[in-house]
């Protein structure tokens, strides 16, 4: 009950496209057991074999270390992690602004 | 589902609305109304809450001596009312229009939503998620609808409690709301949302365990049916109908990011209702609604001259219709899913075509 989640925010440092490609690439290592060189950010998600239940997974424990809310459709949407790191960069320096 | 591109064919009111989305671009919708009107009367906040908190126990009160349950059906839906009523003034101290106090905001509010068990800060980070997502169909949190597609892929309970939601049961579309967030932190995407949460579980968490056990154990089973299950069920009766309705149309889309604005979700996706006076006065305004979600810091009774204010900078932009259950009826029987064609709502006839 206690155990810190490994997958949210553990620093208060501001979030970036960059943070949240290397949380991304993380997460892949983790979740698919792959070495963190065989990590082509611009590869499909397909191409790492993720599928729905995961990819859906993913995206909500993307939602907290980004902490806005995220359509469960991102994945999808977005395709590869640098598109949603792209993606997700805009939307972080639009929320900034308000 | 990937959501670029959606509508595949918008009509021309779609190409409509966004026209006039367009020409919002820009503009600070908020300059439009005077500042006076943003300044709590925490008084007349209190009057407000004294007057639902007084419907809301008076029914009860009158249903433990009533000679029939007759009269028991109204006296609920009375009770329902005044629970509403609590909400809706829980609702001013969420968006910090009660008082410029947080603390007595945090503390009326989290007593207002007693009569609905909802703990305060679940439901102002969920509410105000749905103010900034508004009619957006991958973020809005209320009453967002399902491509056909999306519909049939549910599993068979999750479709049953989708379809009753929308037709039937659409009294138990917030009762639905308040199972997904009201006491799961993790359901929020910031920290600091968790853990205003888990401070609020903290309070109505110990005080529905003690009040409704100590209600069971003086009143038994149909105690606590009679006065508290039958007017929470009433209360989200009103909950459920008026928030359903206010973002619910045949003639208002709903948006894909790559479409919405904050500027169209904040004036052109809501539609206001205007009330019998008795009804606007014991619901605190809560259907003058298109100025709420332009402003929420405007206290409740300052927002029919903020709605006038409004109409005055922005002609033709506010959707306003006069109260009448045949709105709700259409809604229930026509508008279910999201086209995914034409950007609006379509019927559960759409999840049948092959």
């Amino acid at each position: 009950m206690f155990r810190r989640n490994k997958n949210e925010r553990t620093s208060d440092g501001p979030v970036t496209e960059e943070t949240v490609r290397a949380w991304m690439v993380d997460y892949l290592v983790n979740k698919l057991d792959v070495d963190s060189s065989e990590v082509d950010t611009s590869r499909s998600f397909e191409d790492y074999g993720l599928d729905s239940r995961t990819g859906i997974q993913m995206c909500g424990k993307l939602e907290k270390f980004v902490e806005l809310r995220l359509s469960p459709a991102l994945l999808y949407e977005y395709g590869s992690i640098d598109a949603v790191a792209a993606h997700l960069g805009r939307r972080l320096a639009e929320e900034s602004t308000h | 589902m990937a959501t670029s591109g959606i509508p595949t064919s918008p009509d021309r009111r779609f190409e409509e609305f966004l026209e006039k989305s367009r020409a919002l671009e820009g503009r600070h919708l908020t300059e439009s109304i005077p500042r006076e009107y943003f300044t709590p009367r925490t008084a007349r906040g209190v009057l407000g809450l004294a007057v639902s908190l007084a419907l809301y126990a008076g029914a009860i009160a009158a249903v433990a001596y009533s000679p029939s349950w007759l009269l028991d059906i109204p006296l609920w839906f009375v009770a329902g009312l005044g629970g509403w009523g609590m909400h809706c003034i829980a609702h001013d101290c969420g968006h910090g229009s009660f008082s410029r106090s947080r603390r007595l905001n945090t503390a009326v509010g989290s007593f207002a939503l007693l009569p609905l068990l909802y703990p305060y800060h679940s439901w102002r980070h969920v509410h105000n998620l749905h103010h900034s997502h508004t009619n957006n169909l991958e973020l809005d949190t209320d009453w967002r609808p399902l491509p056909p597609a999306a519909y049939q892929r549910l599993s068979p309970l999750a479709k049953a409690v989708y379809a009753g939601t929308r037709t039937w049961a659409f009294w138990g579309g917030t009762v639905r709301y308040w199972f997904v967030s009201g006491f799961r932190p993790g359901y929020f995407p910031k920290r600091s949302m968790r853990r205003d949460v888990w401070r609020s579980i903290a309070f109505t968490g110990p005080v529905a365990v003690v009040g409704l056990s100590a209600l069971a154990a003086f009143t038994g089973v149909r105690g606590l049916l009679d006065y508290f299950v039958l007017p929470w069920l009433m209360t989200h009766l009103w909950f459920s109908a008026t928030t359903l309705m206010h973002h619910s149309a045949a003639d208002v889309p709903f948006l894909t990011s790559q479409h919405w604005t904050r500027n169209a979700g904040r004036l052109l996706l809501t539609t206001d209702y205007t009330y019998p006076r008795a009804l606007s006065f014991l619901t605190h305004n809560i259907a003058v609604h298109t100025a709420h979600h332009v402003a929420p810091a405007i206290p409740f009774y300052n927002l029919p001259q903020a709605q006038l204010a409004l109409k005055a900078a922005h002609p033709g932009m506010v959707r306003e219709e006069r109260l009448r259950l045949g709105r709700l009826w259409r809604i229930l029987r026509s508008l279910h899913l999201y086209d995914t064609e034409a950007g609006f709502y379509t019927g559960f006839q759409a999840a049948k075509k092959p």
